[in-house]
């Protein structure tokens, strides 16, 4: 329903709503990239910027609850107005989130590269970024959907999330097989795994935000339905 | 974008079917029966002279439910539920077809008595009017009229218990004689409802109850309607979408006299089907 509402001024306070959430998403995209940056270059100090600039996230995420809480209270919103506000509130915290993963990577930088530590090998560094490369494209296209309140581009984030999982899964498989060639480096591969979990929550919230753009859109909550489910709900409509 | 209905209807993309400007043939979105109704409709078509207002609307209405009926200004909610104790029988020119049933009894037959049919269906309307008359008065008029009590003391308890069941026996008992007109605007509203009940309807209809009333006054009307639907079928003609979601079970949505979708309210305020119901509650005309 792309037709205004009678007061403008609660199109405006959408809006600029809506603004705060595509910033929000670009600067969670933007930390992923850096922390993979910081991360190919070696680069301690950019890795400290982007745990430095979560904080900007931080405040993002609380304004734009105030916001929603603001616009509840003063608009009583109704029907769809009311499921954007509140699927809002929830993309706001998978964003929150997804700025959380990307630190954590931010954060690998940090112990493989500060000064006195023994970096891994280039090699077993690879999949984080090959995955992450996969994970900020899902983001990527949930922001789209959202900012086109398309499903249809929600439907490619699902999908995307299901080659994640198979990609997930050979990836852990190779990384056994280099713990088994060289145990001696088993922390480094602690590491990896948890930088490879962080990506694939990113990938998670990614997804999440596709399921709320399809309950702003339909009213079904698909969060918690397998994806072949959920693809099945968008073909429907 | 400020848009009257006609206007909304004709920007928003669709099919006939769903299209109840040119459809003749719409048919209502959401179940329109319930199981045992206290009131049934069925293909109610009303004219005002040449002028149609309200174009084969069926809807029941559920016993001990909460039915409100919304929608933008001139959409025939208040022509149809005035249908339902022929209250618009006093105007010449309206014309009333379908078919209409208080308990499965046709209330257009030759044989029903209007003035009885007004005391199972009581209506209460937008601006508090008691009678010219003390509070108790007010309320044991009906009472007297239809015969529904053998002496004073009978009488006296019924009145009470109306007073009671309207809330406002605590504010009046000790002013009784005064008259009714002396009293706040909800106090009179209230007044007006203990009137209503105190002959013992099966359904009380209002028309806009709330809109002359301010938000304290509101409130304790609302509050009354909940506990009154323990007893009775309400029939509320709002304004106030927020009032539809706050005091009804089941809602329906009338645009340009045609009635486009019925529902439960949870459903329509979180999740309507029909774009005209979801353009009206989000405020996108009216």
């Amino acid at each position: 329903m792309n037709e205004g509402h009678i007061v403008t001024r609660f199109d405006q306070e959408l809006e600029h709503l809506n603004s705060l959430i595509l910033e929000m998403g670009q600067l969670a995209i933007n930390q992923l990239t850096e922390a993979l940056d910081s991360l190919a270059n070696e680069d301690t100090e950019q890795a400290y910027n982007v745990i430095a600039r979560d904080s900007k996230l931080n405040d993002l995420d609380s304004q734009s609850n105030d916001e929603i809480i603001r616009l509840i209270a003063k608009r009583q919103p109704v029907a769809r107005d009311l499921r954007e506000l509140i699927a809002i509130g929830k993309i706001v915290s998978d964003l929150e989130r997804a700025g959380d993963e990307a630190r954590k990577i931010a954060g690998l930088t940090i112990r493989f590269f500060e000064p006195g530590n023994k970096p891994p090998s280039n090699e077993i560094l690879t999949d984080i970024h090959q995955l992450a490369e996969y994970v900020c494209k899902m983001l990527q296209l949930s922001m789209t959907s959202f900012s086109e309140q398309n499903m249809k581009t929600a439907g490619k984030v699902v999908r995307r999330g299901l080659k994640l999982d198979n990609q997930l899964q050979s990836i852990i498989r190779r990384l056994t097989t280099f713990i088994m060639e060289d145990p001696r480096n088993i922390g480094h591969f602690i590491d990896i795994v948890l930088g490879i979990r962080a990506l694939e929550r990113f990938g998670g919230h990614a997804k999440n935000i596709a399921s709320h753009i399809v309950f702003i859109q339909t009213g079904e909550d698909l969060r918690h339905v397998a994806d072949d489910e959920f693809l099945k709900s968008i073909g429907k409509h | 974008m400020n848009q009257t209905a006609i206007e909304f209807s004709k920007s928003i993309e669709r099919n006939i079917s769903d299209d109840p400007l040119n459809d003749p043939n719409y048919k209502t979105v959401g179940e329109v029966t319930v199981p045992n109704a206290a009131m049934t409709t069925k293909n109610v078509d009303v004219h005002y002279g040449d002028k149609q207002a309200i174009f084969n609307v069926s809807l029941d209405v559920g016993r001990n439910e909460v039915l409100s009926m919304i929608g933008p200004s001139g959409c025939g909610k208040s022509t149809f539920i005035r249908c339902l104790n022929r209250m618009n029988d006093t105007i010449d020119s309206c014309r009333i077809e379908g078919d209409i049933r208080l308990d499965g009894e046709d209330i257009y037959s030759r044989n029903m008595d209007v003035v009885l049919l007004r005391a199972r269906v009581g209506m209460v309307f937008q601006k508090p009017n008691p009678f010219p008359k003390s509070i108790y008065d007010n309320v044991a008029y009906g009472v007297s009229l239809h015969g529904l009590s053998n002496n004073k003391s009978e009488l006296d308890d019924i009145v009470e218990d109306a007073l009671k069941r309207a809330g406002l026996w605590d504010e009046v008992s000790d002013r009784l004689n005064q008259p009714g007109t002396g009293l706040s605007g909800g106090q009179q509203q209230r007044l007006c409802i203990a009137r209503a009940i105190a002959i013992s309807p099966e359904i009380i209809l209002m028309d806009e109850p709330c809109s002359a009333l301010d938000p304290i006054a509101t409130a304790k009307i609302e509050e009354l309607i909940d506990e009154l639907s323990q007893r009775y079928s309400i029939c509320i003609v709002t304004h106030s979408m927020q009032q539809a979601a706050r005091v009804s079970q089941r809602t329906a949505y009338f645009h340009l006299g045609k009635l486009i979708e019925v529902g439960a309210t949870d459903i329509i305020f979180t999740n309507p089907s029909h774009r005209l119901t979801e353009g009206y509650i989000t405020g996108r005309f009216g």
